[in-house]
């Protein structure tokens, strides 16, 4: 594996419902490597989200650490984790959240607003993003002129604009049809590969998990040393030949 | 992008909404100015010059009782009074009782009247015509610009027709003066008045100019003790009495007025704070989703508060501009004050406010989405 940029270190995550204490994530360790493509899959309730907010700093762990880069956020407060999240994280939902009264272009714009970055050099920078999704021809459109395919791009060039190292997805094909779906995939994987991104992606669909380099299961909050059979059959189809490839299972 | 752009567009991302609140907020923003309108018109009654070391002389019986023009004398001859001019309000009428028409008449002792009121303004010439002639009267500016439709102008006659008094004097105007105090006022001689009338000889009151401010208690016990066990007693005050004693339900009304102007601003505020509330509520999951693009809390703070400022302002401009419109370029509601005018003054606490009350109705929601959890705001469905 190559040198890892996010490391769980017996990462446990426990929620007070009701006076009752509920465990997400227990004892999670795994490493993900710079530049990898891992899927983290389960059923509701299992930590997959859990596991992606602590990465983002949005929760924090009851016990353990998370590591990214070598940074512990913990020790941050609102304001310092936000601006970390500005520089090195971008997010891809599965409802795209793009800002409803904004344009394409700016929406995409948002993160760069932060930084002291000259309105040219964002107007390239965004352009550029939108080019890389293949929606520079919809730049002033807006959300709900788009299809959601295409509202999902949006999202990624708004998860890609600020150059993080690291792309988080939540489900992000889980809203869009089969087309678009794999659109979207295929757009993820040439981040990966063409620039580098390491990409995290919870989700709940087989073929999405399938166009990760690497596939993680997680039930009651452990992580599954492989992924169950029938899950492994449909992931192998959806790889074609590559039945056996590195990431359908550990 | 600019930030002013994303403000504006999140304001106004629900038009009808907006337009209500800014409709609401002008309204109570146009209600505002007037009460601070009439506020200052009511200042503008009780700001008399009042540094003139003057005692006024009225009747103990009753505030419109009168006195017998014998006091004049008397009480010039007390020490420490430098001069005293009697005055009548004669409470006439000019064309007819409309409220448009409604200005001051005083009947005074011309002989003194500069004397004792030396703040009165007027040219040399003037002021010798007005003493030549009894039936002449002294107009201030304001009379004359506002009677220029009549055709009011030096020498023009002014016919007035007696209501407290029988007699309809018709004065010819001899001269114009500027005393800010003394706006809406028409002087003309108490000796044509009694002339006019059997068995008048009265004033209403006298003013008496002390030589210095410390004579004056001294001279107040004087004419008073003089005249208490006589048949028309008198009541002294210094003339900062007299104008309050005089004004005092004006100051009821400026309680009230002041009052209705802090309800106005707490309405203002709640207003605000619902609708900055309702639509943080509706974007909570958005608000959160900008969180985690690294936004800060302090920075989502100033987005929304600006957003509720932006929309105060619009209702605060809207509102006081209308009330600027209406009282200044529409026409005053002369029956209300004399002086009744939005100031720059009053248009720019208008404006003030409203920003203090979008900062003040868009804290409390804009601290409530800067610190929801961000896993739990986009958890909301909206």
């Amino acid at each position: 594996m190559t040198e890892p940029l996010v490391q769980f270190q017996d990462v446990w995550r426990t929620y007070t419902r009701d006076k009752n204490e509920v465990p997400v994530l227990q004892g999670l360790s795994v490493e993900i490597g710079k530049g990898e493509f891992h899927a983290f899959m389960g059923p509701s309730g299992s930590g997959k989200s859990t596991l992606l907010n602590l990465v983002a700093g949005l929760d924090q762990p009851t016990k353990g650490a998370v590591l990214v880069d070598g940074v512990q956020l913990t020790g941050f407060n609102e304001a310092e984790l936000a601006n970390w999240r500005g520089k090195h994280v971008g997010f891809i939902f599965q409802l795209f959240n793009l800002i409803a009264v904004l344009t394409a272009f700016e929406n995409v714009e948002l993160p760069l607003l932060l930084t002291s970055m000259k309105r040219k050099e964002r107007r390239e920078r965004v352009k550029r993003a939108l080019s890389i999704v293949g929606l520079e021809d919809r730049v002033e459109h807006y959300p709900r002129q788009l299809s959601g395919g295409q509202e999902q791009r949006v999202a990624i060039a708004r998860a890609l604009v600020a150059d993080p190292s690291l792309l988080l997805a939540d489900e992000p094909t889980g809203d869009l049809d089969s087309d678009s779906a794999k659109e979207v995939l295929e757009l993820l994987q040439e981040l990966q590969r063409e620039q580098g991104k390491t990409i995290l992606m919870v989700t709940h669909d087989l073929r999405a998990a399938a166009a990760a380099s690497r596939v993680h299961y997680l039930e009651k909050g452990t992580l599954q040393p492989q992924v169950p059979a029938s899950y492994a059959a449909i992931l192998a189809e959806a790889r074609g030949e590559k039945a056996h490839a590195q990431g359908a299972g550990r | 992008m600019k930030w002013f752009r994303f403000v504006w567009r999140n304001a106004t991302r629900s038009r009808r909404r907006s337009i209500l609140m800014i409709l609401s907020l002008a309204t109570t923003f146009f209600l505002f100015c007037t009460l601070q309108t009439m506020l200052t018109a009511l200042d503008s009654v009780t700001s008399f010059n009042t540094a003139q070391h003057r005692v006024v002389v009225t009747s103990r019986l009753s505030q419109i009782g009168t006195l017998p023009q014998a006091y004049e004398e008397q009480i010039r001859s007390l020490a420490g009074v430098a001069e005293v001019c009697g005055m009548t309000n004669f409470s006439g009428l000019y064309k007819d009782d409309h409220p448009d028409n409604f200005f001051a008449q005083y009947a005074v002792n011309a002989r003194t009247v500069f004397d004792v009121f030396p703040e009165l303004d007027v040219d040399e010439t003037q002021r010798g015509a007005f003493l030549a002639n009894p039936q002449s009267c002294l107009v201030h500016e304001s009379l004359i610009e506002r009677f220029s439709g009549d055709g009011w102008k030096l020498g023009s006659t002014v016919p007035l027709i007696g209501a407290r008094y029988p007699v309809d004097p018709k004065l010819s105007i001899a001269g114009v003066f500027t005393a800010p105090a003394y706006e809406d006022v028409l002087i003309f001689h108490w000796e044509s008045l009694d002339a006019s009338l059997t068995a008048f000889s009265e004033y209403e009151l006298f003013f008496a100019k002390a030589q210095d401010s410390a004579a004056m208690p001294r001279i107040i016990d004087e004419i008073d003790s003089r005249y208490l066990n006589s048949e028309y007693p008198t009541a002294s005050m210094t003339e900062d009495i007299f104008q309050e004693s005089t004004n005092e339900s004006l100051a009821t009304q400026r309680t009230v007025l002041q009052r209705l102007s802090m309800v106005l601003l707490v309405v203002m505020v709640l207003a605000g704070a619902n609708a900055i509330a309702l639509a943080t509520r509706e974007r909570v999951r958005e608000i959160s989703v900008l969180r985690t693009l690294g936004f800060t809390p302090g920075r989502v703070r100033v987005l929304v508060i600006a957003e509720a400022c932006l929309l105060s302002l619009l209702g605060g401009a809207l509102g006081c501009g209308g009330a600027w419109l209406l009282w200044e370029q529409a026409g005053p509601p002369s029956f209300l004050f004399l002086n009744f005018h939005v100031t720059a003054g009053t248009l720019l606490t208008g404006l003030a406010l409203s920003v203090l009350v979008g900062v003040a109705s868009g804290s409390v929601p804009a601290h409530r989405v800067a610190t929801l959890p961000i896993v739990s705001g986009l958890r909301k469905v909206t």
